[in-house]
């Protein structure tokens, strides 16, 4: 039974779409025997909010329910941030869809109407089950970041490989050239105390003249082995970043992205 | 055993009197109007603590009989008010005879029985409030002349909600209870009583 429980809970964490259990009657009221009066709506929370990295995104909350209720008609239903979709009395295993970007939490949007409402005995109001997903919305997004991190990943990937070959310098055409000094003339504004990042961006600018570069063979062994080393690192935390969006995709069961796929195949294989 | 006895039998008149009905027990009700409810009160609901009657499919009918028939002899459960301060009404679903002698020059009408809603507030208090039926709501038919000043009548009332001669309204107030019933009926009547209709509204909703 605990063995069931904890993986239930990390079934909760891990897979895309967690439900929540059956949450009971929601709506508590005063039993007359023969009518239901002075109802209240239970506040609790159906479902927690998508938040991933910090960062919270808006959801589609599937909400199946039992309204099994008669007598006064009455609004009540569920809530997020201010999204709202009410309950259709009467409903057996109803089902309704919310988007937002709060907790999901039952709504009544005048208790003090509710309260003075009358009901029919057996009246309750009980949801199933909250199923989470991603909105549209969210699913677009995050195929965007996918398509964005796959692009600066491949340009790491790129400016390590070439920082790597940096003994080639005379050999690469201007692009190349390019490429690698506007990423040395960032690392050297960040760094200006660094002269490893300086040595490299006067060579690479020799290069771009056909000109011989002026350092010793030691300062530019000395860096190159500096840049590639902080290339190197900029591609693992690209790398950590990729694999990140790919294993979120993957736990809301959302279609892998292509590109983002490849270009974490080839950069884990640099 | 006597103090224990009566207590019990008081706790138990009192359960009678505000017992719970449920829907298919004889109390029922559906919207009416903005936040308002009718209550429906029928037989198997009816209080009946006097043996005037009996309880038969339509109701519980009372006889005709030469005497009077004091006391309020069907009551409805307490009928609780859910929504805050309004209006009520009350109307007998009845069918009633009436035969008697009205002295038309000192006396055109004859009371024939009494409508009585009873109102307990939140705060405990109860307060009554009767309205008397007199024969002037029965469709009446001259049957004898006893005398110069007078006229035997026989008369018939068919009252419901469709057909509505005779209601009575009151006041209301959130957590208010109600309890309706039917009163004294005279000599020289008789009486089916099929349902005890309540409405109340709310003055907003």
């Amino acid at each position: 039974m605990k063995r069931l429980t904890i993986l239930g809970t990390l079934g909760l964490g891990l897979w895309a779409a967690p439900a929540s259990a059956d949450t009971g009657n929601l709506l508590v009221c005063v039993d007359h025997g023969f009518a239901l009066q002075k109802c209240v709506l239970q506040d609790v929370k159906l479902a927690d909010r998508i938040v991933e990295s910090g960062q919270p995104y808006e959801a589609q909350y599937l909400v199946q329910y039992d309204f099994p209720c008669s007598g006064h008609s009455v609004q009540l239903g569920v809530q997020s941030a201010d999204s709202n979709k009410f309950f259709v009395m009467g409903a057996a295993g109803g089902l309704i869809t919310v988007t937002g970007v709060g907790e999901l939490h039952p709504y009544d949007p005048s208790p003090a109407v509710t309260s003075s409402l009358t009901f029919r005995p057996g009246c309750s109001l009980t949801v199933r089950t909250v199923t989470t997903l991603p909105s549209t919305g969210t699913a677009q997004t995050w195929n965007n970041q996918a398509e964005s991190e796959a692009r600066i990943l491949d340009l790491s990937l790129n400016l390590y490989l070439l920082a790597k070959d940096y003994q080639s310098l005379s050999t690469w055409n201007v692009d190349k050239l390019t490429l690698l000094k506007t990423k040395l003339e960032s690392l050297v504004a960040v760094t200006p105390t660094n002269l490893n990042y300086r040595v490299m961006l006067a060579s690479v600018n020799s290069a771009l003249q056909n000109q011989p570069p002026s350092a010793t063979l030691d300062e530019l062994r000395r860096a190159g082995d500096d840049v590639i080393a902080t290339l190197r690192g900029e591609l693992t935390a690209e790398i950590a970043v990729a694999q990140v969006l790919v294993d979120r995709l993957a736990r809301w069961q959302l279609a892998a992205n292509v590109a983002l796929n490849n270009a974490l195949g080839t950069a884990a294989g640099a | 055993m006597f103090k224990s006895t009566a207590v019990l039998a008081g706790l138990a008149a009192t359960a009678c009197l505000t017992g719970t009905a449920h829907a298919d027990g004889g109390v029922d009700f559906m919207p009416f109007g903005p936040g308002g409810v009718q209550w429906s009160v029928s037989r198997a609901a009816f209080q009946t603590p006097f043996n005037y009657g009996q309880s038969t499919a339509q109701g519980y009918d009372v006889p005709f009989a030469g005497s009077a028939r004091a006391g309020c002899y069907v009551l409805s459960p307490m009928l609780p008010v859910g929504h805050g301060d309004g209006l009520g009404e009350f109307i007998a679903d009845i069918s009633s005879t009436w035969e008697g002698e009205i002295f038309f020059r000192t006396n055109p009408t004859a009371n024939v029985f009494t409508l009585q809603v009873e109102i307990l507030g939140a705060n405990g208090a109860l307060t009554t409030q009767r309205r008397t039926v007199t024969s002037a709501s029965y469709q009446l038919e001259a049957i004898y002349f006893p005398t110069p000043d007078s006229v035997l009548y026989w008369g018939e009332l068919d009252n419901s909600l469709t057909q509505t001669s005779v209601l009575q309204n009151f006041s209301v107030h959130a957590n208010d209870q109600i309890r309706v019933s039917v009163c004294d009926l005279v000599a020289g009547s008789s009486m089916q009583v099929r349902q005890l209709v309540v409405r109340t509204v709310p003055f907003d909703q």
